[in-house]
């Protein structure tokens, strides 16, 4: 009995300093807007620890292919540095794992070419989550798709359904992984939208990696919400929108 | 043709005189960084994680993965950030020495351990760095 009524209180202390945080939030963002728009608007809320993600959010970003100078490289070298991906020993350059890779290409007509940093999508209707065979490939009810590696078998069926080619899979025994992002022998593995940072109310770090302006991170589920403000006016593409996936990272310029 | 009653008994008589025989007591191991308020509530954490380490690092698993859920509590990071030493440059303890936390235990009872396949082993600098 005590221990129920023990744990109610905490809930509701926990409920409290969310709401407290929430409020603390909005005033600085609203300080924000006015001062730096596009360095300090902060558009991830804090959830606290210990409550569950629900499906009321849908995180996607949006890149602007336009305003990546490097076509994406600094994306994709702060990815490799936060999840230690791509410097396996005895991989091969065709077995390294690549978590974002930079794809360029160029208009026949006019030569005028394009680089953009393409990564898992996070589909709506993710082919690797239909075709895995243990369910270690699925959505989180926030939109992001990732591999429970605890149940991975690694059969790679995945690799081979997702028209985007962004999972690896890892064929060595690995060491000093990181302990926020753990990668390990015989398992597939992808972009995780920066589950860890997302669930600390921070934005995945390719996002902070981009040039100003070029990335937007958000909930594509508020219209109020700045990455979802900028797709209501200017509309976005999607790769491969003819398969009708419905993914959660938009491109500008492509 | 099932066995007699009488054979069941012995077996069982068997198998006990064999297990009154086992040391229960558990190898020496390193020292946890962080020390609990009382004697009593260190008592209540070794206890309880000595039956069942296993079961709430399993939930807590599940429950991070699929719920987004990452208190301290159950958390393998956690444990390792208290149980297991700060790499230095003079040593790093890696689960593959027998004196890590985990490995210890796991190889005086001849229990494979794959966490290590993929989580991190010990703590990271920085967090160990942020601790203090």
């Amino acid at each position: 009995m005590n221990r129920v009524e023990e744990s109610k209180d905490q809930s509701t202390n926990l409920i409290d300093r969310y709401r407290r945080q929430f409020l603390g939030g909005l005033g600085i963002t609203t300080a924000a807007v006015t001062l730096a728009p596009s360095v300090l608007l902060r558009e991830v809320q804090a959830k606290p620890d210990d409550e569950a993600v629900t499906n009321e959010v849908r995180w996607g970003m949006l890149i602007d292919t336009n305003k990546l100078p490097d076509g994406g490289d600094s994306m994709v070298a702060a990815c490799k540095k936060e999840h230690g991906w791509g410097d396996d020993p005895n991989a091969s350059p065709a077995q390294q794992s690549q978590w974002v890779r930079k794809v360029t290409f160029k208009d026949k007509l006019t030569q005028h070419e394009t680089s953009l940093p393409v990564m898992c999508q996070h589909c709506e209707t993710a082919p690797c989550v239909d075709v895995c065979p243990t369910g270690a490939s699925f959505k989180r009810a926030d939109g992001i798709v990732l591999v429970d590696k605890h149940i991975c078998i690694g059969c790679r069926y995945c690799m081979m359904a997702c028209p985007y080619k962004a999972r690896s899979f890892v064929h060595e025994h690995l060491e000093n992984q990181q302990p926020h992002s753990p990668r390990g022998i015989g398992t597939v593995e992808s972009c995780t939208l920066c589950v860890h940072r997302i669930d600390k109310g921070e934005q995945p770090t390719c996002i902070e990696a981009a040039p100003p302006k070029a990335a937007v991170f958000g909930d594509l589920n508020d219209p109020e919400s700045k990455i979802s403000k900028a797709l209501a006016k200017y509309g976005a593409q999607q790769i491969r929108a003819d398969l009708g996936l419905n993914t959660g990272v938009r491109y500008w310029g492509i | 043709m099932p066995a007699s009653p009488t054979i069941h008994r012995f077996i069982i008589m068997l198998l006990a005189a064999f297990l009154v025989g086992c040391d229960s007591n558990p190898p020496e191991l390193m020292a946890a960084t962080k020390v609990f308020e009382t004697e009593q509530q260190t008592k209540l954490h070794i206890a309880e994680m000595r039956t069942n380490h296993m079961h709430l690092l399993t939930h807590k698993r599940d429950e991070t993965m699929y719920s987004g859920i990452r208190t301290a509590k159950h958390s393998l990071n956690a444990c390792i950030d208290c149980h297991v030493p700060m790499p230095t440059a003079q040593k790093v303890v890696k689960h593959t020495d027998a004196e890590h936390f985990c490995a210890t235990c796991h190889i005086e009872v001849a229990v494979k351990l794959d966490c290590f396949q993929c989580h991190a082993d010990r703590p990271a600098l920085k967090t160990a760095e942020v601790a203090k």
